[in-house]
C-alpha cells in the first residue's frame, strides 16, 4: 500500500482475487469495510496506479477499468484531473476562491496547455510526443504518459514503524543487578535477534523497571555509535544502573530500543578500525566508576581563567589511518616550539620574592628539586568571575638552576604561590 | 614625568565605566597636571571633562579614537574589524577638523556607527596627532609596520607617535617591541598610555556589565569578550613610571606631547553667528531700537521704570556683545509669528525686559518685579539661555528649516556651517539600569520585575528609603551575594 497526501491510498489487489474475487467484488468490499469505519470512499480500479488515480479522484463510486483499455477511460476526463496527482502542478482556472501555485520546475505547465486549447486528457494524450517534448520538456511527457494512464513507477509500499520493545512480567520481584541480568539477557536477546533481521543498530537503549512501590525507574542510555550485541546491551544497562539504582525491588521490566538503519563501512586495507562496542564498554564503565562527567575529552573553554577546560563526550574518529590528522588544523611544519604540561593540580610552592620578582621556587612535592631562579618572565596578570567564584592571579615563567622550567602563579586575593606546570 | 594622554569615559557608551568628573577627580588625587579624553568616535564628553578639570586646575586635553575601515579606494586591504585611532587635538584647527571628520562620519551612518577611510582623513590632520598602537600592526599586508605607514602619510611624521600600553598581557610585550623597532623605522616617537577604561579597579565589574549589555549577553556567557584584568584603570604616575622604566624616552614623550597639546575646550572661540542688520547700524545699535520700538508697544504709557530697565539690560548685553543673540531670536519668534506658528520663550528669559519688548516673552517683568540677573549676571560669566516653546510636528520643521537657510547649512555660509542640531544623551534610570543589570547577572526575569519596579528615584526621596530596604521589601535577602553585587552595580550605574 502506498498513501499520496491525507486523501489517497493506492493498492497492489493483485493476489487478492483467489482470496475476494473479481476487482469489482474486490472494489465493491473496499467501499463496505470503508464505509463501516465512517468513510466515504471513491475507488477505482486499473492495470495501472496512474489510472487508478486519475479514475479515483475523477469519478464518485466504484469505477472498474479493463485492463488496455485506461487510455479510452481516462481520455474524456478533463485536463485538471491531472492536479490530483500529486504537488507540482498547476490548477486551471483556479476559480474565485483558489489560486494557482506554481512550481520552481514548471510554472504553469497545465496551464500552458489549455491556453493551446485543449480539454481533455485525450486531447493531451494524442499529441505528438516529440512536438510536446519540445515545448514542455519532460514535463509535458510526463504530464502525457499520465494522461494516458501509463505507470511511472512501481508501488512504494509505507511500512508500518516497528516497534523494538520487549517486556517481562516477573513471577516474584527482584533485587539485585546479579537476577536483573538474567532478566536483561531474556528480554535482548530476542530483541537483538529482530534487529538483525531488519538490519537495525541500538542508538538509545531505555530500561523501565516498574518497581514493587508503583513506582517507573526509566533509564536511557545513549550509545557512542548503533551497535546490536545482546552482551554489549546487557553490560551497558548493568553499568548504568549500577550507578543508577532502582531504589526498590523490581516487578515488571521492560527494555525498548531507538534504532537506526545499519550502516555499510568501508574500511582501509591498513586502516584499523575502531570497536565502537568495546569502546563503548569502555566509556560505561568509566563513566560508571568516575561519573558521567567526569569522561571525556577535554575542551577549551571561553574564558581567561587560567587552566579552564570542560569536558565534552569523546568521540574519536573512526579509524586511525593517520593519527596526526587528529590534532586539529595540525601543521607539520609549524609545531609549537614548546608546550605547557599542566599539573592538573597545582603544587604548592614557596617563593622568595626580591624587588616584585621571583628568586627561589621550592615545594615540598618529591621529585621536584626547585631552586633559584635564574631568568623570568612576568607577571602577567588575569582576574574574573568577580560575580561567582573570583579569581585574580599573576604568572611567571621561571627558569630555575635545577635545568626546568616552570609556570608559576600567586593567587593575589589569598597570596599563595603555585606551580602550575613545566613547560617542555 | 608621565602624563595619561589616552583615556575613554562613560561617554564611550558601554565601552567605558567611569564619568568625565570621575576621571578628573582620579587624576587630581595623583596629581596629573593633564589628562586627556579620548571617547569613541565623538567629543560628547569633552564639555563636561574640561568644566571638571578646570574646576581642578588640570588641564583638559581633547581627543576622539575615530574608527577607521577600508574602503575600495584605498590601498588598505580589508581588515577582519574596524580599528580605531585614537587622534588628539593640538590646536583649535585640529578641533574643528576633528569635528568636521565626526560630523561627516555621523551623517551617513546609522546611529551609533559609523567609520571613515584612510582617504577621507587626508588633508583634515592639520592639528591632529594620531597615536599607533597594537592594534595597527594588525595590517601586516603592508609589511612590518602596518598601518603606521600609511598613518605618517596622512598625519605627517612629526604628527605621528607610536603608541605602548602594558596591561600584563602574556602576548602583549612581544607586539611592544615590535612597534618600538616600527617607531625606530619610520622615525617616530614612541608614546607610553594606559587606554584607560574606568578610573578606579573597582569599576571593573561595570566595566565588564557594560561590556555584556553591548553585546547583548550575560556574564555566564560573555567568555573572553570580557577584559582579561584590570589594568585599564587610571594609575598612579609612580607606577606608570615603574612600568615603563625600560622605555624611558616613552615616559619623556607623555610630558612632551602634553606641552605640545596646546588646545583646550577654553579656546572654543565660540561667537554667534552674523545677524544681517541694516547698513549704519550695529548689532547693538539695531537692538536698541528695535527694544525702543517695543517697549512703547508694549507698555502704554512706556513709563520710566520700564525704560531705566531696559536700558540697563541693553547696556549689560552690549558689554557682554550678545546684541546678535537677541536679534537671532527674535528673527526666530517672527518668523514664527508672520506663519502663523505658535511661539512662546518661557524659562529665565521671561525675567528680561528686552525679551518681553522684542516680543519673545509674555510676561512684564518690570510690573511683576522679576529679577533679572536671574537670566543674564556678569557676574556668572554665563551665556544666556532663551526656551523658545514651538509645537511639534510640520510647524517645528519648518521653524528648523528657516534656521538652517537663513544662518547656512554645511559649508553653505560665508566663513563656514553656523546651524547644528543638538540632541540629548540618555542615561539609565532606575528601572532600565535594574533590567539591565539584573539581566546581566542572569538573575530570574521575575526577580528582574520585582527589582525594576522598586528601583525608582523620586522627586522627594524618603530618608528611610534605603537600598536594602528595598531590596528587602520586595523579598529578596540583602545580604546575599548576588543580590549585593546587583544593588553595587545598579548604583553605580
Amino acid at each position: 500500500m502506498e498513501t499520496h497526501g491525507d486523501r489517497t491510498v493506492t493498492l497492489d489487489i493483485s493476489g487478492l482475487g483467489s482470496l475476494i474475487g473479481e476487482p469489482r467484488t474486490i472494489g465493491e468490499e473496499l467501499r463496505r469495510t470503508a464505509a463501516d469505519a465512517g468513510l466515504r470512499v471513491h475507488v477505482a480500479v486499473a492495470s495501472t496506479s496512474t489510472a487508478a488515480m486519475l479514475l479515483a479522484h475523477a469519478r464518485a463510486g466504484l469505477t472498474v477499468v479493463a485492463p488496455g483499455t485506461e487510455a479510452a477511460t481516462l481520455a474524456p476526463l478533463p485536463l485538471r484531473t491531472l492536479t490530483q496527482l500529486g504537488c507540482g502542478l498547476v490548477a486551471v482556472d483556479p476559480g474565485p476562491t483558489q489560486s494557482p501555485k506554481p512550481t520552481a520546475q514548471s510554472p504553469e505547465p497545465i496551464g500552458q496547455l489549455a491556453r493551446w486549447g485543449l480539454r481533455t486528457l485525450g486531447d493531451l494524450a494524442a499529441l505528438p510526443s516529440s512536438e510536446l517534448s519540445a515545448r514542455l520538456g519532460q514535463t509535458g511527457l510526463r504530464l502525457q504518459r499520465w494522461a494516458r494512464g501509463e505507470e511511472m513507477r512501481p508501488l512504494v509500499p509505507a511500512g508500518v514503524a516497528e516497534q523494538f520493545e520487549e517486556s517481562l512480567d516477573l513471577e516474584w520481584p527482584i533485587d539485585g543487578l546479579e537476577p536483573l541480568s538474567f532478566v536483561l539477557a531474556r528480554l535482548l536477546d530476542p530483541l537483538c535477534e529482530r534487529l538483525e533481521q531488519r538490519d537495525r543498530g541500538v542508538v538509545v537503549l531505555r530500561v523501565t523497571l516498574m518497581l514493587v512501590t508503583r513506582e517507573r525507574h526509566e533509564r536511557a542510555i545513549e550509545l557512542p555509535a548503533p551497535m546490536r550485541d545482546p552482551r554489549v546491551l546487557r553490560t551497558l544497562a548493568l553499568l548504568d544502573l549500577e550507578s543508577n539504582p532502582p531504589p526498590a525491588a523490581i516487578d515488571r521490566v521492560t527494555v525498548g530500543v531507538d534504532v537506526t538503519e545499519g550502516r555499510i563501512l568501508q574500511f582501509g586495507l591498513f586502516a584499523r578500525a575502531l570497536p565502537s562496542d568495546t569502546l563503548a564498554t569502555l566509556m560505561a564503565r568509566l563513566g560508571a566508576l568516575m561519573g558521567g562527567d567526569r569522561v571525556g575529552s577535554p575542551s577549551l573553554v571561553d574564558t581567561y581563567r587560567p587552566g579552564a577546560f570542560a569536558m565534552a563526550s569523546f568521540d574519536p574518529p573512526r579509524n586511525f589511518a593517520n593519527p596526526q590528522s587528529l590534532i586539529p588544523n595540525h601543521k607539520r611544519d609549524s609545531a609549537p616550539s614548546s608546550v605547557l604540561r599542566r599539573f592538573r593540580s597545582p603544587v604548592p610552592a614557596r617563593v622568595v620574592v626580591e624587588q616584585g620578582r621571583p628568586v627561589r621556587v621550592t615545594t615540598d612535592r618529591r621529585g621536584f628539586a626547585g631552586g633559584r631562579v635564574e631568568r623570568c618572565e612576568g607577571p602577567w596578570r588575569s582576574s574574573g568571575d568577580w560575580w561567582k567564584n573570583v579569581w585574580n592571579c599573576d604568572e611567571w615563567e621561571v627558569h630555575l638552576t635545577d635545568g626546568a622550567t616552570y609556570r608559576i602563579s600567586q593567587s593575589l586575593n589569598e597570596g599563595a604561590w603555585f606551580v602550575n606546570g613545566l613547560v617542555d | 614625568m608621565y602624563f595619561e594622554l589616552h583615556a575613554a569615559s562613560a561617554f564611550s557608551f558601554l565601552e567605558a565605566a567611569s564619568l568625565p568628573e570621575t576621571l578628573i577627580a582620579q587624576a587630581a588625587r595623583y596629581g596629573y597636571p593633564a589628562i586627556a579624553l579620548l571617547d569613541r568616535d565623538g567629543v560628547y564628553g569633552a564639555p563636561r571633562f574640561h568644566r571638571a578639570a578646570t574646576a581642578a586646575g588640570i588641564k583638559a586635553i581633547i581627543g576622539a579614537e575615530i574608527t577607521i575601515e577600508a574602503s575600495a579606494s584605498s590601498s588598505l586591504a580589508p581588515h577582519p574589524s574596524p580599528l580605531r585611532v585614537p587622534i588628539l587635538v593640538e590646536s583649535a584647527e585640529g578641533y574643528q577638523n576633528l569635528c568636521r571628520l565626526i560630523t561627516r562620519m555621523k551623517m551617513r551612518a546609522p546611529k551609533g556607527e559609523g567609520a571613515l577611510t584612510l582617504d577621507e582623513l587626508d588633508g583634515h590632520t592639520r592639528g591632529l596627532i594620531a597615536l599607533a598602537g597594537r592594534e595597527l600592526l594588525g595590517f601586516q599586508k603592508f609589511g612590518v609596520g602596518g598601518l603606521i605607514d600609511p598613518l605618517v602619510g596622512v598625519f605627517g611624521r612629526s604628527n605621528v607617535y607610536v603608541e605602548i600600553q602594558r596591561h600584563l598581557l602574556r602576548d602583549e610585550e612581544a607586539d611592544n617591541r615590535l612597534l618600538v623597532d616600527v617607531a625606530g623605522t619610520f622615525h617616530v616617537p614612541v608614546v607610553a598610555t594606559n587606554g584607560v577604561c574606568f578610573a578606579d579597579p573597582a569599576e571593573r565589574p561595570l566595566f565588564d556589565v557594560l561590556t555584556c549589555i553591548h553585546h547583548k549577553t550575560t556574564l555566564a556567557q560573555a567568555g573572553k569578550r570580557l577584559a582579561r584584568n584590570s589594568e585599564r584603570y587610571l594609575k598612579p604616575r609612580e607606577e606608570m613610571a615603574r612600568l615603563f622604566r625600560d622605555l624611558p624616552a616613552a615616559l619623556a614623550s607623555t610630558e612632551a606631547l602634553a606641552e605640545r597639546l596646546d588646545y583646550t575646550m577654553a579656546d572654543l572661540g565660540y561667537r554667534f553667528p552674523d545677524y544681517p542688520v541694516p547698513p549704519g547700524e550695529t548689532h547693538a545699535s539695531f537692538l536698541r531700537k528695535l527694544a525702543d520700538l517695543g517697549a512703547r508697544d508694549r507698555y502704554r504709557p512706556y513709563h520710566d521704570r520700564a525704560r531705566a530697565q531696559i536700558a540697563r539690560e541693553l547696556d549689560l548685553i552690549e558689554r557682554l556683545d550678545l546684541a546678535g543673540y537677541f536679534l537671532i531670536v527674535w528673527d526666530i519668534v517672527n518668523f514664527c509669528r508672520h506663519n502663523d506658528i505658535l511661539v512662546q520663550g518661557r524659562g529665565s528669559a521671561a525675567n528680561s525686559a528686552v525679551c518681553y519688548s522684542l516680543g519673545i516673552t509674555a510676561v512684564d517683568p518690570v510690573g511683576m518685579d522679576l529679577l533679572f540677573e536671574r537670566f543674564l549676571s556678569e557676574e556668572r560669566g554665563e551665556w544666556p539661555d532663551i526656551d523658545l516653546d514651538l509645537p511639534s510636528g510640520d510647524r517645528r520643521e519648518r521653524v528648523i528649516q528657516h534656521v538652517y537657510e537663513k544662518y547656512g547649512r554645511l559649508g553653505a555660509a560665508p566663513g563656514g556651517p553656523r546651524v547644528a542640531m543638538t540632541a540629548n544623551v540618555i542615561t539609565y534610570r532606575g528601572r532600565s539600569a535594574a533590567r539591565e543589570v539584573g539581566k546581566v547577572l542572569s538573575m530570574e526575569p521575575g526577580q528582574v520585575d520585582r527589582l525594576a519596579k522598586i528601583m525608582n528615584h523620586f522627586e522627594w526621596v524618603d530618608p528611610k528609603e534605603t537600598l536594602a530596604r528595598n531590596l528587602r521589601d520586595a523579598g529578596l535577602d540583602a545580604e546575599h551575594p548576588a543580590i549585593q553585587s546587583f544593588g553595587t552595580l545598579w548604583q553605580r550605574i
